[in-house]
């Protein structure tokens, strides 16, 4: 039986091809089976919702494409969920993006600390979630919270954070920026993977700082800029649990965040079919996003290789 | 760049910054964290300055009353034994799409995709229908398992979520050099035998990483919790501090001792194993 191994294989030396196929399957049917029933199943299911009308109970009533009229057309709470929703996105992904590549970059020094400081930077992504959420509410409170009490010492007016239409939105995208160390991370691994001689050989050139940033270290960070851009706005357009707790969408829809909106739908005016037409646009959405991160991804796999 | 060149001042400043950054990070826990150890009239009169002794009464108060022993009892088992759950499938599932070459094993990392792909929030109305359906079949078949309310329906849900521990551990297999499998099996090992004794051990800080954070996941999340379990004996933390928060509104000593209760375990984990964690997202994120 020795004399049959061959070492480097990377099958088994006895591998008869039924072996493989019974292992194979064996090791991973339970996956597969948590996987179709908890997962697909599910998204198959409301799929066939998206037809009809249902509230829950022994009713069912096809209906078409009556739901996805009514959402094309008539919906305002939809199209301005999906606003808000975006805008959200779009600033944290950005300026959580522009922080954390400021502060990978200084982490990126050798300095005493330098661990304590990462530490210390990573330590929200930690707990985020519902505590987090009051703290920040008590953080945003109109005439004892922190933030009031800092613009009271600098004699500007005390601000309504989440209690006014201007400032909820970004209240929460101040709040959600609180998460940044876990980009941060990230980012710090992208920059430590860049091989130290190409800066060497930049600077033996005559590349100032500036230069060496945009010329070598951006391009070389950017699959992982990218990698952030899209997970972080998957994250972001999931938001659901601040929204729930403080504002409930309020004032005037202006935090009505797409997921708490299909949160609504379901489970307060119990509309599921209707309900499964917001989640499957959730879904193709996400889906895109990441194919696109898949395909990007190989894409930048290309490129390094052929820099190195 | 190398720090040491730079001048004095553009140092200063650059711990200054750093510095400037760590206090707003940590402020908004270390508040929490004192103000929970405040008596009222402290609170009350310097809602934001430091505590000049240290009470335990609301914490004690806020214990008893939001009936946390409960809250955590609950929390623990369904955190722990989702954990479990999710990681004995993911690590057996990873093995096996690591190790052996079946038909359509390249196939199957399309369900990877959209395993990850899918917003879990997507999901709420399906799942929870699929938990009535379960549950109606366990009647008609008399068996004592219940699917609505019950711990079971948010572990369950839970433990389908593997898509992310399954692409890092397996990731991980794949680095293993197959030679350590082959000189087990001339001794005559079988292939559990070879997954429990031999890969297990070796993959062990890539099992570790996706441990922590799916506990921390799991301890955190709010939805499935919120949508599954309407009994009040049978609420997680986030749930019980919901309804603490609801109750207690006028009462912000009482309410902040809560919220410390929430997160002071997730802190602790953190301080214990952030190492590890960062370690493990750095790898992770460069490998996929």
């Amino acid at each position: 039986m020795i004399a049959q191994m061959r070492p480097n294989r990377f099958r088994m030396p006895r591998g008869e091809a039924w072996r493989e196929n019974f292992y194979g399957y064996l090791f991973i049917s339970p996956w597969i089976l948590g996987f179709l029933l908890f997962l697909a199943g599910p998204l198959v299911v409301s799929l066939g919702l998206i037809f009809t009308e249902y509230a829950g109970f022994r009713k069912i009533t096809y209906v078409g494409l009556t739901n996805i009229q009514e959402l094309i057309q008539y919906d305002l709470r939809f199209t301005g969920s999906l606003r808000v929703s975006a805008v959200f996105a779009f600033w944290t992904v950005s300026l959580a993006i522009i922080i954390s590549l400021i502060m990978a970059l200084l982490l990126n020094q050798r300095f005493r600390g330098h661990v304590f400081f990462r530490g210390v930077f990573y330590l929200p992504a930690a707990v985020s979630g519902i505590a987090m959420t009051f703290v920040w509410a008590a953080m945003f409170e109109k005439d004892y919270g922190m933030f009031n009490q800092v613009l009271r010492i600098f004699d500007f007016d005390r601000i309504g954070w989440l209690t006014t239409v201007e400032w909820a939105l970004p209240s929460y995208i101040i709040m959600r920026l609180y998460g940044v160390g876990h980009y941060m991370v990230i980012m710090l691994a992208g920059l430590q993977s860049i091989p130290e001689d190409l800066h060497e050989a930049a600077k033996v050139d005559g590349a100032s700082g500036l230069a060496l940033f945009r010329h070598i270290t951006l391009p070389l960070l950017s699959p992982t800029i990218f990698f952030l851009m899209v997970v972080g706005l998957i994250g972001s357009l999931q938001v659901f649990t601040e929204g729930f707790m403080l504002t409930e969408g309020g004032p005037a829809r202006s935090t009505l965040f797409y997921v708490l909106y299909l949160y609504m739908v379901a489970f307060i005016e119990r509309r599921f079919g209707y309900a499964s037409v917001l989640a499957w646009l959730l879904f193709l959405i996400i889906m895109g996003l990441t194919l696109l991160q898949f395909w990007l991804a190989r894409r930048w796999v290309h490129y390094e290789s052929e820099v190195a | 760049m190398v720090f040491r060149e730079l001048s004095l001042p553009i140092r200063l400043l650059f711990y200054l910054v750093l510095v400037a950054a760590a206090i707003s990070i940590l402020y908004p826990l270390t508040w929490m964290s004192y103000t929970a150890l405040k008596t009222n009239q402290e609170v009350m009169f310097s809602p934001f300055g430091l505590p000049t002794s240290i009470s335990f009464a609301n914490i004690a108060e806020a214990w008893r009353t939001g009936n946390f022993s409960r809250l955590y009892a609950n929390s623990v088992y369904i955190a722990v034994i989702s954990v479990i759950g999710v990681i004995t499938v993911s690590t057996t599932a990873a093995y096996g799409l690591a190790r052996y070459h079946f038909a359509g094993n390249r196939a199957l990392f399309l369900y990877f995709i959209i395993g990850m792909a899918v917003p879990t929030q997507a999901l709420m109305v399906p799942s929870f229908k699929l938990m009535a359906i379960l549950e109606s079949w366990a009647k008609a078949l008399h068996l004592p398992i219940a699917f609505l309310n019950s711990p079971l329906a948010v572990i369950l849900t839970y433990m389908s979520w593997s898509s992310l521990a399954i692409l890092f551990i397996r990731a991980y297999f794949m680095s293993i050099p197959p030679e350590l499998e082959d000189a087990a099996r001339v001794d005559g090992a079988r292939e559990f035998q070879i997954l429990r004794h031999v890969m297990i051990p070796l993959a062990m800080p890539a099992i570790a990483t996706m441990t922590i954070f799916y506990f921390v996941f799991f301890w955190n999340d709010f939805l499935w919790p919120l949508i599954y379990l309407q009994k009040h004996t049978l609420r997680t933390i986030p749930l019980g501090i919901m309804h603490f928060e609801g109750k207690y509104v006028s009462l912000w000593s009482l309410q902040v001792a809560a919220l410390s209760l929430a997160a002071w375990p997730p802190i602790f984990i953190y301080i214990l194993f952030h190492r590890r964690i960062q370690r493990g997202l750095t790898e992770g994120a460069l490998k996929f």
